[in-house]
């Protein structure tokens, strides 16, 4: 077939139909991309709201610096700080010194959480978002807010609620976990577990004599997700506030 | 002669081809989204705009289109008015946005709006076209309303999220087992008063004629 043959044919002509099709319907979507953004600051209310009810109760807040584990600034655009959680039948064993100079074969299976922000509202309560990175259902990622009480260490869970609203496509797509499975990290025998220094655990496991050390929560991938985000707030909050770094901060500069 | 003809196409999509009742399309939005009914209303009317909009655009491109590119150039069409969709309602109603989750992408393989897409919108003019995906929409809309209705009342005790049976619930009617119950059930329903209606319509015709058999002549000759 001649060149001109080919532009004069069927052939060419769905191609370019196809294509201005697709590109014309790309001008769209990108126009309505704008059009429609929703900002970083209104995302952070619409979960902030999902934590204190609604957006007329969301108090002051000022937003803690995420830190690496000597108390550094992370450099650069690097704001969120990642955690390893090593994990074994008895539990999690989070940032593991012992297990890090393994060589990687060595080691125990890992799950990595990930702190995007941490807020200090004006009452005393720090607010962590975490996200349990590739261990959702294939292989996706669950991000969840998690609220602490902060007294003499951590005290309590207050609140955790899930972030469905993420623009990253790794997000793993949730259907139906209500805020009955989220209210599991707020009960006493949660928290029991945060003052005694325990993490969440997925799946059912039996435990050594009365001491509860661990609480199931579920035995799915996307529950592991979100026992692996939230252990990792927990773990972040606990290793941060020997440092006094949790404080809220007025925007005048005064605490 | 128009109007009767905008008439039939309103009432084939709303009741006599209804898409969830008679045709059983789009079952998985059907089955998920009617736990409740806003969440039932929500995904109706969603589907009604997407359906809408790509029948007119299909029907004015049906010209255009070789047909062998048909069916990609629907699919990127539709995708794109769902993700336009998808894109204002998490700007405008997120509470809507939040409560369809999954479901709102999954609108794209709908099977209801690329059937209309192929088999109405790709042979008929913009308005007729127009008006199928309102009636189709508006038919798929009210059996998602009415399906929630009854899964709601049943499974919470409430109406639109009002409580109505203090606390009763049989939460049965909120898994997939009670939805597929409630759904065989009204399919089941719905053909029952159809057939019914239909039979009636036929003996009055039949009665009609017998009674005036000039009258058949007349219809004949016209």
């Amino acid at each position: 077939m001649k060149t001109k043959d080919f532009f004069k044919s069927n052939s060419f002509k769905c191609i370019l139909v196809l294509l201005i099709i697709t590109l014309v319907c790309g001008a769209v979507i990108a126009a309505c991309a704008v059009l429609f953004r929703v900002s970083d600051e209104e995302r952070l209310n619409r979960s902030l709201a999902k934590i204190y009810g609604s957006v007329e109760d969301i108090p002051k807040y000022s937003e803690i610096t995420v830190r690496k584990s000597d108390g550094g600034e992370l450099e650069g655009d690097a704001k969120s700080r990642s955690i390893t959680l090593f994990h074994d039948s008895q539990g999690f064993y989070p940032d593991d010194p012992a297990e890090l100079a393994k060589p990687e074969q060595e080691r125990m299976s890992s799950y990595t959480a990930v702190i995007q922000q941490v807020i200090m509202d004006e009452t005393g309560k720090c607010l962590v978002k975490s996200r349990g990175k590739g261990c959702g259902f294939t292989g996706g990622s669950v991000t969840v807010w998690v609220m602490f009480a902060i007294g003499d260490g951590v005290e309590k869970i207050e609140k955790a609620v899930y972030v469905n609203n993420e623009t990253d496509s790794s997000q793993t797509l949730i259907g139906q976990f209500g805020d009955a499975f989220f209210a599991e990290y707020t009960t006493d025998e949660a928290t029991a577990v945060v003052t005694g220094g325990g993490y969440f655990v997925t799946g059912k496991m039996s435990v050594g004599g009365d001491n509860i050390e661990v609480i199931s929560s579920g035995a799915t991938y996307t529950s592991t997700a979100m026992d692996v985000a939230v252990n990792g707030a927990l773990y972040y909050v606990r290793e941060q506030l020997p440092n006094g770094s949790l404080t809220f901060i007025e925007e005048d500069g005064n605490e | 002669m128009s109007k009767n003809k905008y008439g039939t196409i309103m009432m084939n999509g709303m009741i006599f081809n209804n898409p969830t009742f008679m045709l059983v399309l789009g079952t998985c939005p059907t089955l998920a989204m009617t736990t409740s009914a806003i969440s039932a209303f929500g995904m109706g009317v969603s589907v009604l705009i997407v359906l809408t909009l790509s029948n007119i655009i299909i029907s004015a491109l049906r010209k255009v289109i070789p047909n062998a590119v048909r069916i990609p150039s629907y699919i990127v069409v539709i995708a794109t008015l769902v993700t336009v969709l998808k894109l204002f309602l998490d700007k405008m109603i997120p509470s809507l946005y939040d409560m369809m989750g999954t479901f709102l992408p999954l609108i794209v393989v709908n099977c209801l709006i690329l059937g209309r897409a192929e088999a109405f919108a790709s042979k008929n003019g913009v308005i007729e076209s127009a008006l199928d995906g309102i009636a189709n929409g508006a038919g798929f809309t009210v059996a998602l309303v009415f399906m929630g209705i009854i899964r709601e009342f049943l499974g919470a005790g409430s109406f639109f999220g009002i409580e109505i049976l203090g606390g009763f619930e049989i939460s049965f009617f909120t898994t997939p087992m009670g939805a597929f119950i409630v759904y065989g059930l009204c399919i089941a329903g719905f053909v029952a008063v159809m057939e019914s209606v239909r039979r009636r319509s036929r003996i009055k015709k039949t009665k009609l004629l017998n009674d005036q058999p000039d009258l058949l002549e007349e219809k004949e000759a016209a």
